[in-house]
């Protein structure tokens, strides 16, 4: 029974000109978002990858300095797009492109680009997560308003119920054909995505189809629900027009901003000048004067056993900037850390919301499949942290020890080019989905609410027909 | 007609608790975000009050050591405020981006770079982060401010007011009543759109004036948002007017409503974002981050001649005062050349931003919404524009700073208190958004209501 009801109802919607309209325009969405996003990302990875050769061009052509003016040199790390941006850009507007490695500082990741045309990231850009996400739900509204009160108006449920059609096998039929529209749309979408990709990983793509199917059937129970509930088809328009404007557009925008009321990061400036006094306590590696680095003078004398800094088989320069490096690794790791911490309390402000919202929760899961969350945005700059101590640690370790004492008794430099030719671009290590989505447990827990609620309503919208007998 | 279809609609305000509860919204929403967007400002103010107060600190600490008689801190012997390039440190005051009386109507814009900036020669105004550390996750969203409130929502409004115009009366049969009656039924759909308009346009003239008096701007800058304001109301009340001729009921008229919204308010937009996006791909800033590191590097192995030449372009008055011996000059003419490549960059920026301000024209002539967001940001001083004028300023004040750095270092005499003083009040104290451009704007919000006016005369002409 319920297969015929299915059938009948895509024919339905396929005779009603809106079905067909709402469609081609879902398809003509998926597949020109798709193609765009999956060209933009490549030519961005393309363009990441040009740039992090100029950057090791320009490491390895430079003459043999000193290490520590090498430390100073420094290097530059570009962001990576993220294993699935092409399907869900995430954070990739807002967030820098470019962070400056360098000794004694850590740094923010600077250049958007985007900011040219600031007006603009007001707007989701049309990419596959938009479309899936906001379009494809609309679309679905505006194709399925009328599932029910359209039917029940002409007299058309009264002859199916008639002819032996159940209340819960009606709107189960309707919910399908109307789902199956949003799932034409994602798999469109999802089978663009792996024509046009040149590197898929298979198991995040699932992983997103598979959200993507949960959130759409969420999204026609809950139309064919208020279809059946409410009188007449303007209605359920207005009432369904008003949720997705809620749940789409106002809904997140007043979290994001409840989140930070809440939460409020410090200014930048109170951010660097708390980090600065802190800092202040440390070594000054190029303060001759300064009592800390004599105290450290004197112990690493002791240690090599001699009573002058002529003496040394080191450069004192070298191991005082490490112990400079070090001491200030512990103020950015506090502030820093202090900082990140107030991030993931907003976030998980926000994850305590998405019961309230399917369509907020499966953007943060999204982001999270995709690797373009705030997760990923954090893990990116912590290992750039680790890059950056690395490499200042090595050139600090080059500074105090690639050294030797000439027949004057002076030191003179033993660093090679080979040497700085040893040094590797960094390269991030994206986090596995198992680990990205273990920390979104809030909204996968609310999109598996959502689903069962949506399809727990469709049931007991089901018994309210059968018991007021509104068919 | 008019009072008589006002008085209609103000009844189905009464009545109807979803024209209500938008109307309710609007004005709630609209109320909490103009607060918001105060306390934006307020931060945006402290943060240059407290870079101010650190560089005064600094002046003043200098000021100090020139009338005790010395040339600079007594642990710290190697600074010496006779010379140049400690003058310039001790001198390097904030340059303020000062905002606009309206800038708390678009809080939820993205940072456009640093609201304060030192003044020194090496200053370099391209990659500086805003005063706001955000969290990304809360940026993406987009936030919510009154230019999304009005650029979205009012919208929403004369939607939600207006949605069974036109339908419901031929549904029910009315129209042939009204024509009988009052002899037209097109001026009386129209009429019930205008009120709709006018009702509209009342909740935004509430949220201008409670943002004028909140954020303390006079009528000089409340102006322009109110008129930009009511040209929006009248583009959304002419495509209501569209509808309204095509719609055989209210479910349609939903329906078409929703559709135009979404059109011009969600995929243009989106369709641009994107554009946007495709635009930014390839530019991940090397100009500014790995050439300009190098850029010193290869000036260096330029000869003594190129190098002089190359500065005396940028700064003609220098070649007075040039050593007569070029290479003693050379590493002083070096770091003078150091603004010029700032310079150059800036320049290549700004060229380059053009696509992405072509962009935006062609995407404001596109979609009203995009049109009228953009102008508000300008409005608000919060755009493009303003961050590209606050770019340039300081790097004037850094290259004049520069030219008087190498100007003193190659005459060699020791600086004093007021070569010192000099530099500080050469430096400007802030810099104000330039004036937004709002009549452009105007023009394409006129073009676009008198378009779909005409568009809708010329479908219910049809229809009758």
């Amino acid at each position: 029974m319920i297969g015929a009801l299915f059938a009948n109802e895509w024919r339905a919607l396929l005779r009603d000109g809106r079905g067909i309209a709402m469609l081609v325009v879902g398809a003509l969405l998926a597949a020109g978002a798709s193609w765009t996003s999956v060209t933009t990302t490549e030519r961005e990875d393309a363009a990441r990858a040009a740039a992090t050769h100029d950057a090791r061009c320009a490491w390895n052509d430079r003459h043999v300095d000193s290490a520590h003016s090498r430390a100073h040199y420094g290097d530059y790390v570009y962001r990576p797009s993220g294993p699935l941006a092409g399907l869900d850009s995430g954070l990739q507007a807002v967030t820098g492109r470019v962070i400056y490695t360098e000794a004694h500082r850590q740094n923010d990741a600077v250049h958007r680009p985007q900011q040219s045309a600031a007006s603009l990231l007001r707007f989701e850009r049309l990419e596959p997560s938009t479309v899936l996400q906001l379009l494809a739900p609309l679309l679905m509204i505006l194709a399925g308003f009328g599932v029910v009160t359209s039917d029940r108006e002409s007299g058309r449920l009264r002859l199916l119920r008639i002819q032996g059609a159940g209340s819960m096998q009606l709107l189960l039929a309707k919910t399908m054909a109307l789902w199956t529209i949003g799932a034409a749309i994602c798999a469109l979408t999802v089978v663009v995505h792996l024509f046009v990709a040149s590197n898929v990983d298979v198991g995040r793509v699932v992983a997103f189809l598979v959200l993507h199917l949960a959130l759409l059937w969420i999204v026609a129970a809950v139309i064919t629900g208020v279809s059946a509930r409410v009188g007449r088809s303007g209605t359920a328009a207005a009432v369904l027009l008003a949720i997705w404007v809620l749940g789409a557009m106002v809904g997140p925008r007043l979290v994001a901003m409840s989140a930070d009321a809440a939460h409020p990061l410090p200014s930048r400036d109170a951010f660097m000048a708390a980090m600065q006094e802190d800092r202040a306590q440390g070594l000054d590696g190029h303060d001759p004067r300064d009592a800390r680095r004599q105290a450290l003078e004197k112990k690493v004398l002791a240690e090599y056993g001699v009573e002058r800094r002529q003496d040394l088989p080191v450069r004192l320069g070298g191991l005082i900037m490490q112990a400079d490096e070090e001491y200030g690794a512990k103020v950015w790791d506090k502030h820093f850390g202090a900082l990140e911490e107030q991030m993931l309390k907003q976030d998980a402000f926000v994850s305590a919301l998405s019961f309230l919202n399917p369509l907020q929760a499966t953007g943060q899961l999204s982001m999270a499949v995709a690797g373009t969350g705030l997760a990923s945005h954090l893990d990116f700059t912590r290992q750039t942290e680790v890059y950056r101590r690395d490499l200042v640690r090595k050139l600090n370790h080059e500074d105090a020890h690639g050294v030797q004492r000439n027949a004057e008794g002076r030191l003179q430099r033993t660093t090679t080019r080979e040497f700085y030719a040893g040094f590797s671009a960094f390269e991030y290590r994206p986090l596995c989905v198992g680990s990205l989505l273990g920390g979104r447990v809030s909204e996968l827990l609310s999109v598996g609410i959502w689903l069962l609620g949506a399809s727990g309503f469709l049931l007991l919208t089901a018994r309210r027909l059968d018991r007021r007998g509104v068919l | 007609m008019i009072s008589a279809a006002i008085a209609i609609e103000l009844r189905n305000l009464v009545r109807s608790p979803l024209r209500l509860g938008v109307l309710a919204l609007l004005l709630l929403v609209g109320g909490a975000v103009i607060l918001q967007g105060g306390r934006d400002v307020a931060r945006w103010q402290e943060a240059i009050e407290s870079g101010r107060e650190a560089g005064e600190e600094v002046i003043e600490e200098a000021r100090g050591y020139f009338a005790a008689g010395e040339t600079g801190p007594a642990d710290r012997t190697w600074v010496n405020l006779t010379q140049p390039r400690w003058q310039d440190s001790y001198a390097a005051t904030r340059i303020a981006r000062e905002p606009a009386s309206l800038a708390g109507i678009a809080a939820a814009s993205p940072e456009a770079g640093a609201v304060t900036m030192r003044s020194s020669r090496t200053a370099d105004p391209m990659l500086e982060n805003g005063a706001k550390l955000e969290n990304p996750a809360l940026a993406v969203v987009g936030g919510l401010d009154l230019v999304t409130v009005f650029a979205l929502l009012l919208p929403l409004l004369v939607i939600a007011l207006g949605l069974e115009i036109g339908g419901y009366e031929r549904a029910r049969g009315v129209l042939p009543l009204v024509r009988v009656q009052a002899g037209h039924d097109r001026r009386w759909l129209w009429a019930r759109c205008v009120a709709v308009g006018a009702i509209s346009s009342l909740a935004g003239v509430l949220l201008v004036l409670l943002a004028s008096i909140v954020l303390g701007a006079g009528l000089a800058d409340a102006g322009p948002l109110l008129v930009m304001v009511l040209a929006y109301v009248a583009v959304w009340t002419a495509i209501l007017g569209v509808v309204v001729s095509i719609a055989r009921d209210p479910s349609q008229g939903a329906v078409c409503l929703g559709a135009a919204w979404i059109f011009l308010c969600v995929i243009i937009p989106a369709i641009a974002a994107e554009r946007s996006a495709a635009l930014a791909a390839e530019d991940f800033g090397v100009d500014l981050t790995v050439e300009a590191r190098d850029a010193g590097a290869a000036l260096s192995r330029l000869s003594d001649e190129q190098i002089f030449e190359k500065l005396f372009e940028r700064f003609p008055d220098l070649r007075a005062v040039a050593p007569e011996e070029l290479a003693s000059g050379r590493r002083i003419a070096l770091q003078g050349l150091r603004i010029v490549g700032v310079e150059e960059r800036l320049e290549q920026r700004e060229r380059r931003n053009d696509q992405f301000t072509s962009l935006m024209d062609r995407a404001s002539l596109a979609s009203p919404t995009i049109a009228f967001t953009r102008v508000l940001e300008q409005l608000a001083g919060r755009g493009t524009e303003a961050s590209t004028r606050f770019a340039r300023e300081v790097a004037q004040a850094a290259a004049r700073r520069m030219e008087s750095y190498v100007r003193a270092s190659w005459v060699g005499e020791p600086l004093d208190v007021e070569d010192f003083e000099q530099l500080v009040t050469d430096t400007p104290a802030g810099v104000l958004p330039p004036p937004a451009p709002w009549s452009r704007t105007l023009l394409t919000l006129l073009v676009w209501a008198l378009g779909m006016s005409g568009l809708a005369w010329f479908l219910s002409q049809r229809r009758s």
